[in-house]
Formats: C-alpha cells, sequence, structure tokens
C-alpha cells in the first residue's frame, strides 16, 4: 500500500527522501538570506 | 509543521517544481537589485564611496630645466 506510485510517480519513501534534502537545502537559502539582509540592514536600513 | 507536508512531492513533479523555484527566486533577485540600482540612497554602485577620485588632482607640471 505504502509502496504504491502516486501521480508524480514517487513512492512514500520517495517523498520522504526529496522532502527531507529540499527542507534543508530550502532552510540553508533562507539561513543565508536572512544574512544577507542583516548585513544590508546594518549598511542602510530601510525602515 | 504537518508532518505530511512531504506529500506535496506525489501531487507536485519535484523537477519541474526545483526549476520554477529557482528560476522565480533569481528572477526576484534580480528585479529587486535593479530597483535597488535606480534609486540614489540604495545604488551602492554610484553612491560615491569609497570617495571618488576628481580629475582635478596633480596638475602635470612641466619640469624647469
Amino acid at each position: 500500500m505504502a509502496n504504491e506510485k502516486s501521480m508524480t510517480g514517487l513512492s512514500d519513501e520517495e517523498a520522504q527522501e526529496f522532502h527531507g534534502i529540499f527542507t534543508q537545502s530550502m532552510t540553508g537559502f533562507v539561513g543565508v538570506a536572512v544574512f544577507a539582509h542583516l548585513l544590508a540592514w546594518l549598511w542602510r536600513p530601510w525602515l | 509543521m504537518n508532518d505530511k507536508l512531504y506529500k506535496i512531492w506525489m501531487l507536485i513533479q519535484p523537477g519541474p517544481a526545483l526549476i520554477a523555484l529557482m528560476a522565480g527566486l533569481a528572477v526576484l533577485a534580480v528585479v529587486i537589485h535593479l530597483i535597488l540600482l535606480s534609486t540614489t540612497e540604495f545604488n551602492w554602485l554610484e553612491d560615491g564611496i569609497p570617495a571618488v577620485k576628481v580629475a582635478t588632482s596633480a596638475p602635470v607640471v612641466p619640469q624647469q630645466m
């Protein structure tokens, strides 16, 4: 049941695995962006 | 967060979604940078920092013999 293919052809396990990598990458990207915005705010606050 | 959120990848193709996400973020970044460059307050290339070198520096004086 859990190994049934879905609309995208990913199994439950594959979807979970992809989601883990995606979440980790997204978190890293957002972290870098927050740091860049912090530096930009220190350079010239915009509010 | 919803612990079933990973099931989104059983509805949306991961490949095209990644491409679309990256393209969208890239366009957003370029647009924001261009908007900032078009302002006077946030243009970091023509704000005179570091101090602009003015052409009136050290005129060339012919050496007297």
